[in-house]
């Protein structure tokens, strides 16, 4: 078939789609794009806090609201909260402390700018697993939800604003697995001093400049002991040695990429510059496919 | 040819024994009083001659004698009956009966297809014939020697023209021309014509007439050889779609010329299936056979009765056996007879050709997509071993980077294909034939270094997919008396599947196979006929699988776990007898007026250690001629089929103990002939399944079973057809279906639409013939869009950094907008002497209209839109061939 449709396209009537799609890298609304946990990788009552890369390009971040939970009170798609316990909580405006525990029982560990999500992983969290199954153990699910704020809010995040009219699609849903082990070399994030452009090095939330048009190259500067080595033990009880794979995901405002992905060990990418002058925020985030991940940003000024 | 020609010609094969009467056709059976014979719209014409023994006795007495026969004539334009009308006596009548037994007919036709008939043909048996050409020239030159002579051939095919009207005059001088005709070989000869310049004219209706001057000089013979141009070739061959008179009701035959210029069809006549009621439109590129609402993988494939995996290649744009080599295409959309078994869905059956060509021919295609070479022929005494070879391969694989250039992206399709075929076409009472053909399809993708396939470290590496089949099919049928007749056919072969990703995903299978189908006819009388068979089908699969992970983690899915890869290879053996049994009854005097054809299939497949299943298919079809013209049939059946290969393989102790697929099928429908050339034909159907082999959501570990046999489903709709046959220069037909397929998976959800399900499906085609050997057709096609499930705005699962769209409606309760299409196709032959060459192009889809196939949603399911089907694409291509 492919080659049919190729064929079909170089005599000038493409196969393909009807219309064009927005596309996944170019950030153009509120956006979550990464969210790493703190250990990467928790054991039973360890304290994991959060942060997350929440983007929105020409309005503030309203607010980022924080669930966790373990397996059993998730779905395929992150934590399954009762519904009902929000709802009455915020009945009337404000919340008591029997509506916060209510809350807390819930699985809210956060609410930024507000609460500083944290979450301290049961000490049973293992409990109902083999002893031999705790070394790999299983993934909890963390949510995140970014709202959108308005343009008049205090200084720091700005509120949101109800009342303005927020629809359920403004709300930016996310989630997140964090992986919960006796593990005793837990994984860990790995970690990105920049990005090069070309070969000089911006450091997080740098800046550099490219001419209109023009291509650069874009390297992700990853420590060498990012990559760690670890050990998998089979089924078959088997001890293999393992290193992490790690793989780049490309955001921009504008311009375009080569390709929005990248994957060890060509993870340079290439980005063309928008053809009129302006700023263009970027993105990457790196992940380890155990959990681990980290990100920077950068401005392009394009001339 | 006309009949009549035919016929004459077949006079002076031999010298000695003639037929005098040219033949009157009738109905079988019919009586004035029951019925008008249907108008036939080709009567048979001598395909192969056989000259009678010429009785010693008679021989010694000096005697001539004409007998007249009876010839009765089967719908595949076999002798079945010969009965003295006219006898002569002195051993001419079992001489002649002797000779007709063995004469081979082209089938004649009314507008419902091919049709058994009932001739007159009076053989002839004359002593020191007068050697052809019959001198008609003047009893005063009969004596005089031959001055001019000859041989009439026609043009592009070298085919001697018999019994041809040929005249010559003087060229300077004309006046009253002197008349012959050719003989067999398609020689003349004049005698005794003066010295002078002469005009040789051959003509006759349907040719273009063709003259020459030549001299005839004193004491010599001048020669002149003629050639002559056929204002309809192929004609002979054409014979279009039929339901044929067969038990199976719903059967269709598609062959030759006719359906090989339907647009898009890429001059493949297995491809107009899907042009006929019952067959769904196949997404473009797919090739996906889905016939009455059924899976894909429901419907069955067989070459020369022999089951094959494929019947596309790559695509789905070519089928997998030349088109030269097809005779016929046996389309069932269902209600077929126990013949066929394993299938819940349709059959497709491809019949290779059996007869060759005196004349050794040579056919080169070439069109967009491959090219291919077809040899044909016969060779030894009276031509009695016949040939034919074919190859084709495509050429993408080599165009693509001429076209695209080295960007370091790499798409290899490639395939071929082989077939060669001998067949015995002589005289003997028993048929035997082999066929070795093939194919071969690769499609393999790769990227430049650092292209990344997706964000998955695993899922990197180039994509290959390889499939194969071959087979040795042996056919060998006798009579055994004069009730009885055996056929066997056994067959050999390996089917092959490899699907490669990178170095973490292999999926390699085969199956060794062997298949022998033996069948015994069992015919008292004209009123019942019974079939009974055995299909022994045996042969030993073998597999070697990697995943990237372990099918157990695959129920608690969790992409951050570690993935242990896991493989496993092995083989596995299958076997089992399949029996079925089958009685054409046919209880009215006019054996046309009413059959009833029940039968029985039975089901066995073992499989050591999986699984054995049995099951039985008891099958009923009825046609009820109820007054000329007006054909009823129904059919009902149940249908089994096994689970697929891999879905009966459990690793270790564990037993797949999966059973048989069923469907309970029925339909009932009537044929009305509206005239000489048009047929309407409107079918209802029916089919409620049971037992289908779905996926397991229970399935945890490998301690689970992965499939279980409780889903059922129903289909159920109208087919309509009406069909003009090429009387004239028109052909044609409307196709229309109507209908609904539903399945429900477990017995706690719901039902939905089936994948696949298109309510309206309408395809019109036409054909005209324009003189100078061109030909023009189109079709227009609409079909209601496939069903989709609507997604929306999903949440972002940030360690795959992908969206999981939220449903927002049922499965398939949407469904693409619909489909419409127009496409063209146009025809020119130019015809040389020797050869003659076929251009031709397909437009398809000259309204450029959009035609979704596929819909498609943006990162984040915010945003929808649909891959473009059928695109606007000229297709051109050409075919030369060659005669010796």
């Amino acid at each position: 078939m492919v080659s049919v449709l190729l064929l079909a396209m170089l005599t000038g009537c493409g196969v393909g789609p009807v219309d064009t799609l927005s596309e996944a890298w170019r950030i153009d609304r509120l956006r979550v794009l990464g969210v790493a946990a703190e250990p990467a990788e928790a054991h039973p009552g360890d304290v994991v806090s959060f942060r997350a890369l929440v983007v929105s390009p020409g309005a503030p971040v309203g607010a980022v609201v924080w669930l966790a939970c373990l397996q059993g009170d998730a779905s395929g798609n992150g934590c399954t909260p009762d519904a009902s316990v929000f709802t009455e909580a915020f009945a009337d405006g404000a919340v008591d402390a029997a509506e916060q525990q209510a809350l807390q029982d819930a699985g809210l560990v956060g609410v930024e700018p507000f609460l500083a999500p944290s979450w301290t992983i049961p000490a049973t969290a293992l409990d109902g697993l083999p002893e031999d199954a705790r070394v790999e153990g299983f993934s909890a699910f963390v949510n995140v939800s970014a709202l959108p704020g308005t343009a008049d809010g205090a200084s720091g995040a700005a509120p949101v604003d109800v009342e303005a009219g927020l629809q359920a699609d403004d709300v930016e849903l996310a989630f997140k697995r964090l992986p919960i082990s006796s593990n005793p070399q837990p994984n860990r994030n790995p970690s990105l001093d920049g990005i090069e452009v070309d070969g000089v090095l911006v450091a997080d939330g740098g800046a550099v400049e490219v001419a209109a048009g023009a291509q650069v190259e874009l390297s992700p500067s990853i420590p060498d002991d990012s990559r760690e080595a670890y050990v998998f033990r089979t089924r078959a009880g088997v001890d293999e040695p393992r290193t992490e794979e790690l793989w780049v995901q490309w955001y921009a405002e504008d311009g375009a990429f080569e390709q929005d992905v990248s994957v060890d060990p060509f993870l340079d990418r290439a980005w063309t510059a928008p053809g009129s002058a302006g700023t263009v925020g970027m993105w990457v985030v790196v992940r380890d496919r155990r959990g681990g991940m980290a990100w920077t940003s950068l401005t392009v000024r394009v001339r | 040819m006309s009949p009549l020609l035919a016929l004459v010609c077949a006079a002076w094969a031999g010298g000695d024994a003639a037929p005098t009467v040219p033949p009157g056709a009738e109905a079988p059976g019919a009586t004035p009083d029951t019925a008008e014979p249907p108008p036939l719209v080709a009567a048979p014409e001598v395909l192969s001659f056989v000259q009678a023994e010429y009785p010693p006795e008679a021989r010694a007495a000096g005697r001539e004698a004409s007998v007249l026969l009876g010839i009765e004539i089967d719908a595949a334009g076999r002798v079945v009956d010969v009965q003295v009308l006219a006898p002569a006596g002195d051993g001419f009548d079992a001489a002649a009966v002797d000779a007709a037994r063995r004469m081979v007919f082209s089938p004649a036709r009314d507008a419902s297809g091919p049709v058994p008939v009932v001739i007159e043909f009076a053989y002839g048996f004359k002593l020191d014939a007068p050697p052809p050409p019959d001198p008609s020239a003047a009893s005063a030159v009969e004596e005089a020697p031959v001055t001019l002579d000859g041989q009439l051939l026609e043009m592009g095919t070298r085919r001697p023209l018999s019994s041809f009207p040929v005249s010559v005059e003087a060229a300077d001088a004309p006046g009253e021309p002197v008349a012959s005709r050719t003989d067999g070989a398609g020689r003349f000869a004049f005698r005794g014509l003066p010295p002078g310049r002469w005009r040789v004219r051959a003509a006759q209706p349907g040719w273009d007439a063709v003259a020459q001057i030549v001299t005839v000089v004193p004491g010599e013979v001048t020669s002149a050889k003629l050639w002559v141009r056929n204002q309809a070739y192929g004609d002979a061959g054409i014979v279009g779609v039929y339901a044929v008179p067969t038990a199976d009701v719903s059967r269709r035959t598609i062959s030759m010329e006719e359906v090989r210029r339907v647009p898009g069809t890429f001059g493949d006549p297995v491809r107009v299936v899907q042009n006929l009621p019952g067959a769904a439109r196949a997404p473009f590129g797919t090739g996906l056979l889905v016939i009455r609402g059924s899976n894909p993988e429901d419907s069955g494939v067989y070459v020369d009765g022999i089951r094959i995996p494929y019947v596309y290649h790559l695509g789905g744009f070519a089928s997998v056996i030349n088109p030269d080599l097809v005779a016929a295409v046996d389309y069932l959309p269902g209600g077929f007879g126990p013949r066929y078994g394993r299938s819940m869905g349709g059959v497709i059956d491809v019949t290779t050709q059996s007869t060759f060509p005196e004349r050794t021919r040579v056919a080169w295609n070439t069109d967009l997509l491959d090219s291919g070479a077809v040899v044909a022929g016969s060779f030894g005494t009276e031509h009695q071993h016949g040939f034919g070879i074919a190859a084709r391969r495509s050429y993408i694989d080599a165009l693509l980077p001429v076209l695209l250039g080295d960007d370091g992206f790499t798409v290899k399709p490639r395939w071929y294909d082989y077939q060669a075929k001998y067949a015995y076409q002589g005289k003997a009472p028993w048929k035997a034939s082999a066929l070795l053909f093939g194919f071969d399809d690769v499609l393999t993708a790769s990227s430049p270094e650092g292209f990344a396939q997706g964000s998955d470290p695993s899922a990197q590496g180039d994509l290959g997919t390889h499939y194969s089949t071959h087979r040795l099919v042996l056919d060998a049928s006798v009579p055994l008396g004069e009730d009885w007749s055996l056929r066997l056919t056994p067959a050999f072969g390996r089917d092959s599947t490899d699907v490669l990703l990178g170095d973490q995903l292999r999926l390699v299978q085969g199956q060794w196979l062997a298949e022998v189908r033996a069948e015994a006819a069992w015919q008292p009388s004209d009123a019942l006929r019974v079939v009974q068979g055995v299909d022994f089908i045996g042969g030993r699969a073998d597999f070697d699988i990697l995943l990237p992970f372990n099918p157990e983690d695959l129920a608690s899915f969790d992409p951050l776990a570690e993935r242990e890869p896991y493989g496993i290879s092995g083989v596995q053996d299958g076997w089992g007898p399949d029996t079925y049994v089958l009685a054409e009854w046919r209880p009215l005097r006019d054996p046309d007026a009413l059959l009833v054809a029940p039968g029985l299939r039975g089901l066995f497949l073992d499989i050591p250690g999986e699984a054995r299943i049995l099951a039985a298919d008891p099958r009923l079809a009825m046609k009820w001629r109820t007054r000329p013209g007006t054909l009823l049939k129904g059919s009902v059946g149940l249908y089994h089929q096994p689970p697929q290969p891999f879905q009966l393989y459990r690793q270790g102790a564990m037993r797949a103990d999966l059973d048989a697929e069923q469907a309970l099928a029925s339909s009932v429908g009537i044929e009305q002939r509206l005239g000489p050339a048009m047929q309407l034909e409107v079918e209802a159907f029916h089919k409620a399944m049971r037992s289908l082999v779905v996926n397991n959501p229970g399935f945890r570990t490998l301690s689970d079973p992965l499939f279980l046999n409780e889903g059922v489903g129903r289909v159920y709709g109208v087919e309509a057809m009406l069909r003009r046959e090429r009387v004239g220069n028109l052909f044609g037909w409307v196709s229309y279906t109507l209908s609904r397929s539903e399945r429900k998976d477990h017995p706690d959800s719901d039902w939905y639409v089936f994948d696949v399900d298109q309510t309206h499906i309408f395809v019109a085609l036409a054909g005209y013939r324009l003189p100078y050997d061109v030909e023009v057709s189109g079709k227009a096609e609409y079909t209601t869009g496939n069903p989709t499930t609507p997604y929306d705005l999903g949440v972002y699962d940030v360690d795959q950094d992908r969206y999981r769209g939220f449903r927002t409606g049922a499965r398939n309760s949407q469904r693409l907008p619909p489909y419409a299409a127009l496409s063209l196709r146009a025809d020119k032959m130019f015809t040389f002497r020797t050869w003659q060459l076929s251009l031709y192009c397909d437009l398809l889809n000259v309204l450029r209209g959009t035609n979704p196939e596929f819909e498609v949603y943006n990162y984040d399911f915010t945003e929808r839109t649909y891959i473009r089907g059928l695109p606007f694409l000229p297709s051109p291509g050409f075919e030369a061939k060659f005669q010796w």
